[in-house]
């Protein structure tokens, strides 16, 4: 996939793996893994990203005796997926078209 | 490589960005390196599944701003020498100028960038509110008894306006593409900051 592309998909990707309940890194590694295989180098700035944007917040909770950092979905990153599904409904058209024209030309 | 060698590794390849960024980063993958020992990993598995220190500080490094950027390498590793501060201030009003001219030249490419996105979009903007102002004038001359002449300028200002809003699409395009020749300059401007800092420090430190 086109780098451009996948750099935009990947922030759609970590807010929505946040969208129904507060997650941690690995799980949003784990989660996202059926969609696109990422790493924790690769994550780590997307999530810092994502904050600076106001479309995520961090929080602090203990875990087995220690701190684990959980990402919680903003109203910020909420509008990004309501925004992002509309975008693709016209990209969705658009593929539709190209594919059918291809299948005419065979 | 255990776990606070790995997370000190990662520190010492931060040096010199602020100490904020560097703390959150490596609580960030101490807790990776936790999490997949909870999963069921030993702790070298993890650390060797989360990533090797060298390209977990290239990204870091690579999505900080470059005044940090240059912070970050202006700072030194270790105390200085009483003769190296003396040669410093001897030779700032050379390397003052220097910085000041890499620092214009690199604005000077954004500044040119953005210049042309702006002028783009003038043109384009000229050519509309230009031909919609004809149009409504020539209408107005007809009525007061142009003639053929103002029937000729109607003409003309409708074809101006098509190929103003024709060119909508390929200016769109234009813009898009200058905007990602900015971002690619960024980043281009960052690599060559960090440069020898991630060369340098590839080395033994791989995760065997």
């Amino acid at each position: 996939m086109d780098t451009q592309m996948k750099r935009g998909l990947l922030d759609i990707l970590v807010l929505a793996a946040i969208k129904g309940e507060d997650s941690y890194g690995y799980k949003i590694i784990k989660d996202i893994k059926p969609y696109m295989t990422i790493s924790e180098s690769t994550l780590y700035p997307i999530l810092r990203r994502l904050e600076e944007a106001g479309c995520l917040t961090v929080r602090s909770a203990e875990h087995n005796g220690r701190l684990r950092k959980y990402y919680h979905l903003t109203d910020a990153g909420k509008k990004k997926l309501t925004d992002f599904a509309e975008e693709w409904k016209e990209i969705m058209e658009i593929y539709e078209y190209v594919v059918r024209e291809g299948k005419d030309n065979e | 490589m255990n776990k606070s060698e790995y997370l000190d590794s990662i520190r010492s390849k931060l040096a010199g960005l602020p100490e904020k960024d560097i703390n959150s980063a490596i609580e960030y993958y101490e807790e990776a390196i936790e999490d997949r020992i909870e999963d069921g990993l030993t702790e070298e598995q993890a650390i060797k599944a989360v990533g090797t220190p060298e390209e977990i500080a290239e990204k870091i490094l690579m999505d900080s701003s470059i005044p940090k950027l240059i912070t970050a390498k202006a700072k030194p590793q270790r105390t200085l020498k009483g003769w190296e501060i003396a040669l410093i201030i001897i030779g700032s009003p050379l390397w003052i100028i220097i910085g000041a001219c890499l620092l214009i030249v690199f604005l000077s490419v954004i500044l040119t960038l953005f210049w042309v996105m702006l002028a783009i979009i003038c043109c384009v903007v000229g050519i509309i509110v230009g031909s919609l102002g004809g149009i409504a004038a020539s209408i107005a001359q007809l009525f007061t008894g142009g003639g053929a002449s103002s029937v000729a300028m109607l003409g003309i200002c409708i074809m101006l306006l098509g190929v103003g809003v024709l060119l909508v699409v390929p200016v769109k395009a234009a813009l898009t593409g200058l905007w990602e020749l900015i971002a690619k300059f960024i980043r281009w401007v960052k690599r060559k900051i960090i440069g020898n800092k991630a060369t340098k420090t590839v080395n033994n430190t791989e995760v065997k």
